[in-house]
C-alpha cells in the first residue's frame, strides 16, 4: 500500500510538471500576437504593455520564459496576475469557489439520485416501455444545449421574468443572504445542470447493471432461492455501482475546476465559471491562463485523492 | 455518390435476401455482416426518422440561399429597420419573417437556416480531423507500443488532466484574441474552432484504438500476415485498419452530435464563430439579453440545435447497437 502511494504521488508530481508544460504551450507558443499586448487586455496604453513584457519576461527567449513561469508556478503557487481585475488570479478563484461547490454539490445530489434509480429500473425491465421511454427521453436531454436548457427554464419559471413565475431566478444567488434564500436560488441551476448528466449516467448504470445481471454470481444468488429485490439490491447494484463511482470522482472534479461556466453564465451565479466567461468577455488572457492550469491541477489532485481512496477500499488495484 | 449507390444496392440486396428466406421457410440465409447491419439498424425506427431529417438538414444547408428566397427571406446578413417596431425593438414571428427578426433586425429564419451551414461544415470536418489523429496516434501506439506508446499514452493523460471545456476555452482565447495561432495559419472563426474541438477531442478516438489494436496484434491473423513476410506498413494499413471498421464508425457517429453542441458552447460564450457570422449558439448567446419580450429568437435556434443534435444521436444510438448486438436494446 506505501508502495503504491509513494508511486501515485511521484507520478503526480511529474503530471504537474507536464500539465503545466502544455498551458505554457497553449497560451505562449501558440497566439502569433504580440503576448505583451494580449495580456494587457483591451484599453491599455503603451507604457502598461512595456510594463508587462518586461515583467513577465516577455521579451526573453521562450526557453526563459518557461523557466520564469515554472518557477512562480512551483514555487511561489502564483497562477498569474489579472491585468483587469488588479488581483493575483488565485485569489480571485478562492472568492468564486463557494458559489461554485454550491452549484456543484446540489446538482451532484440530483443526478445521482434520477441517473441511478433510472439506470436500474430499466436495467431491470429491460425492453419494457418504461425501459424504452426513459432511454429515449435520457437521449433528448443529452442532446439539449445546456445553456439554451438553462434559458427556457428561466423563461418558463424564473419569478422575474418567467411565464410562470415559481422559482427565484438569474443573478438570485448573488443576492440571497441565508442558506434557504440560496438554495432557493439554486432550484432551478441544480436541475439545469443535473439534466444532461443524470441521463448519462442513467444510461451507464443501465448498461453496467446489465453486465453484471449476467454475472454468475446473480446466478449462483437466484439459485440459492433469494427474493428478486435482494438479488438486485444486494448483488447486481453493489457491483454495478463501482464504475459509476469512478466517473464520479472525475465529473465533480471537472465541475469545480470551472467546467459549470455555462449554466453559471446564464444564471449569472458568481462562481469560477462566471468568472472565466468575464475574462473572455474583456479578453483577459492571464486570467483565463491561471483558470486553466489551477483547473489542471485540481484535476491532478483530485484523481490522486480518488486512486488512493479506490486502493484503499479495492485491494487489487494495489498490485496492477 | 458512389457510396450511396453501393448502399442502395445492398440494402435492395438485403430485402431480396429477407423474401428468399421467408419463401425458403426453415432454411438458414447466410448473411454478410454489412447485410446483418442493415436489418438490425432498420429495426429502429426512431433512426431512420432521424436519417429522413438530416438529410433534409443537408441538403437546406447546401441550397440555403434557394431555401430563403422560395420562403422570401431576406437572407441572413440584412439588417433591415423596418422591421423593428417604433420603440426600435426587433418583432416577433410574422408572414414576412417566418421566426421573427434579432436586435438588428436581420431575419431569423435566415440565420437559422444559414446557421445549419456553420454548425453541419464544423461538425463535420472536425470530426474527420479528430478521428484521423485519434486513429492514426492509436493504432501507432498500440501497434509498436514501447516508448511510442509511452510517450502517446503519457500524453493523454495529461490531456485528460486538463478539464476538456477549459482547454477549449484556453485555446480558443489564445488563438481568438489577437491575430490568430500557429504564426497566423489559423484565422480567429471557423478555423480556430474546428483546430480547437479536433486538439480538444482527438485523445478519446486514441484511446478506443490503442485499445483495440492491443488484443487486436495479438490474433492468429496477424502472426499468419507476418509469417508470410507482410511489412509492419501492410499489416496495419490491410489487416489491423479494416478490423477497426465497427469502433471508428461508431466513434464517429457519437461523436459529430458532441462537435454540433461544443461548437455552439463556445460561440455562445465568444470564442467561438465569430458575428456577423451566423451560428445557433452564438444566436442564443445573443438572445438571452432579453429573453422574455423576444422569445422567438432564443427559441428556433435552440429548437435546430435540440433537433439536430438528437437526431444525430439517435443515429448513433442504432448504428452502435446495429454493430454491437451484445449492448442491443430489443
Amino acid at each position: 500500500m506505501g508502495r503504491y502511494i509513494i508511486r501515485r504521488i511521484l507520478w503526480g508530481i511529474a503530471m504537474l510538471f507536464i500539465v503545466s508544460a502544455v498551458v505554457f504551450f497553449i497560451f505562449y507558443v501558440l497566439p502569433s500576437a504580440d503576448p505583451a499586448v494580449l495580456r494587457a487586455g483591451r484599453n491599455a496604453g503603451p507604457q502598461q504593455i512595456a510594463q508587462i513584457r518586461h515583467s513577465l519576461g516577455l521579451d526573453k527567449p521562450i526557453w526563459q520564459q518557461y523557466l520564469i513561469y515554472v518557477r512562480q508556478v512551483f514555487l511561489h503557487f502564483d497562477f498569474g496576475y489579472s491585468y483587469q481585475y488588479n488581483v493575483p488570479v488565485r485569489q480571485l478563484i478562492f472568492s468564486r469557489l463557494p458559489a461554485t461547490i454550491w452549484l456543484t454539490v446540489g446538482a451532484v445530489i440530483i443526478w445521482l439520485a434520477l441517473g441511478l434509480t433510472v439506470g436500474i429500473i430499466s436495467a431491470v425491465r429491460r425492453r419494457s416501455i418504461v425501459d424504452r421511454a426513459s432511454m429515449t427521453t435520457s437521449l433528448a436531454f443529452i442532446s439539449a444545449p445546456v445553456f439554451w436548457l438553462g434559458l427556457v427554464s428561466l423563461y418558463l419559471f424564473a419569478d422575474d421574468i418567467g411565464q410562470f413565475p415559481i422559482f427565484p431566478g438569474q443573478g438570485s444567488f448573488a443576492s440571497a443572504s441565508t442558506v434557504f434564500q440560496k438554495a432557493g436560488a439554486m432550484i432551478l441551476p441544480w436541475c439545469v445542470l443535473a439534466a444532461a448528466t443524470s441521463a448519462v449516467y442513467a444510461r451507464y448504470m443501465r448498461a453496467s447493471m446489465i453486465d453484471t445481471m449476467g454475472e454468475d454470481y446473480i446466478r449462483t444468488a437466484r439459485a440459492k432461492g433469494l427474493p428478486e429485490r435482494t438479488v438486485i439490491r444486494r448483488h447486481a447494484v453493489r457491483s454495478a455501482i463501482t464504475p459509476i463511482v469512478t466517473l464520479l470522482g472525475l465529473d465533480v472534479g471537472i465541475l469545480l475546476a470551472g467546467n459549470a461556466i455555462l449554466t453559471e453564465t446564464v444564471f449569472n451565479i458568481p462562481g469560477v465559471g462566471r468568472l472565466l466567461y468575464n475574462a473572455i468577455n474583456v479578453s483577459d488572457l492571464t486570467t483565463i491562463q491561471g483558470i486553466t492550469l489551477f483547473g489542471a491541477f485540481f484535476i491532478v489532485f483530485f484523481n490522486l485523492i480518488v486512486d488512493i481512496g479506490y486502493a484503499y477500499l479495492d485491494p487489487r488495484v494495489r498490485y496492477t | 455518390m458512389s457510396v450511396s449507390t453501393t448502399s442502395d444496392l445492398e440494402l435492395a440486396e438485403a430485402e431480396a435476401g429477407a423474401a428468399v428466406e421467408l419463401v425458403a421457410g426453415g432454411d438458414i440465409a447466410a448473411r454478410s455482416p454489412w447485410e446483418l447491419f442493415v436489418r438490425r439498424f432498420r429495426e429502429d425506427k426512431f433512426a431512420l426518422v432521424s436519417i429522413g431529417f438530416l438529410v433534409l438538414l443537408v441538403l437546406v444547408a447546401i441550397f440555403a440561399p434557394v431555401v430563403c428566397s422560395l420562403v422570401g427571406a431576406p437572407g441572413p446578413y440584412k439588417a433591415d429597420t423596418n422591421a423593428l417596431d417604433l420603440f426600435g425593438q426587433p418583432t416577433g414571428p410574422s408572414s414576412a419573417h417566418l421566426f421573427g427578426v434579432d436586435q438588428l433586425g436581420r431575419d431569423v429564419f435566415s440565420r437559422v437556416v444559414y446557421g445549419a451551414r456553420v454548425s453541419l461544415l464544423v461538425a463535420f470536418v472536425s470530426t474527420a480531423i479528430t478521428t484521423v489523429i485519434g486513429v492514426f496516434l492509436g493504432l501507432f501506439a498500440g501497434y509498436y507500443r514501447g516508448w511510442v506508446d509511452t510517450l502517446v499514452s503519457r500524453t493523454v493523460d495529461a490531456w485528460l488532466a486538463i478539464p476538456y471545456l477549459l482547454l477549449a476555452i484556453g485555446l480558443a482565447s489564445a488563438c481568438s484574441f489577437g491575430t490568430g495561432c500557429v504564426g497566423g495559419l489559423v484565422k480567429p472563426g471557423v478555423p480556430v474552432v474546428i483546430a480547437v474541438i479536433a486538439l480538444t477531442s482527438w485523445t478519446y478516438p486514441a484511446r478506443i484504438i490503442r485499445g483495440q489494436v492491443l488484443s487486436l496484434r495479438e490474433k492468429e491473423f496477424v502472426d499468419a500476415a507476418r509469417s508470410l513476410g507482410a511489412s509492419n506498413r501492410r499489416i496495419i494499413v490491410k489487416e489491423l485498419l479494416p478490423n477497426l471498421a465497427a469502433p471508428i464508425i461508431v466513434f464517429v457517429t457519437t461523436f459529430v452530435p458532441t462537435a454540433i453542441l461544443f461548437e455552439a458552447a463556445l460561440s455562445f460564450l465568444g470564442v467561438g464563430v465569430q458575428p456577423p457570422t451566423p451560428s445557433w449558439g452564438q444566436m442564443i448567446s445573443d438572445a438571452s439579453l432579453n429573453i422574455q419580450s423576444q422569445w422567438w429568437y432564443m427559441l428556433f435556434p435552440g429548437l435546430a440545435l435540440l433537433f439536430t443534435v438528437l437526431a444525430f444521436n439517435f443515429v448513433g444510438d442504432a448504428m452502435t447497437d446495429a454493430l454491437n448486438p451484445r449492448t442491443r436494446k430489443s
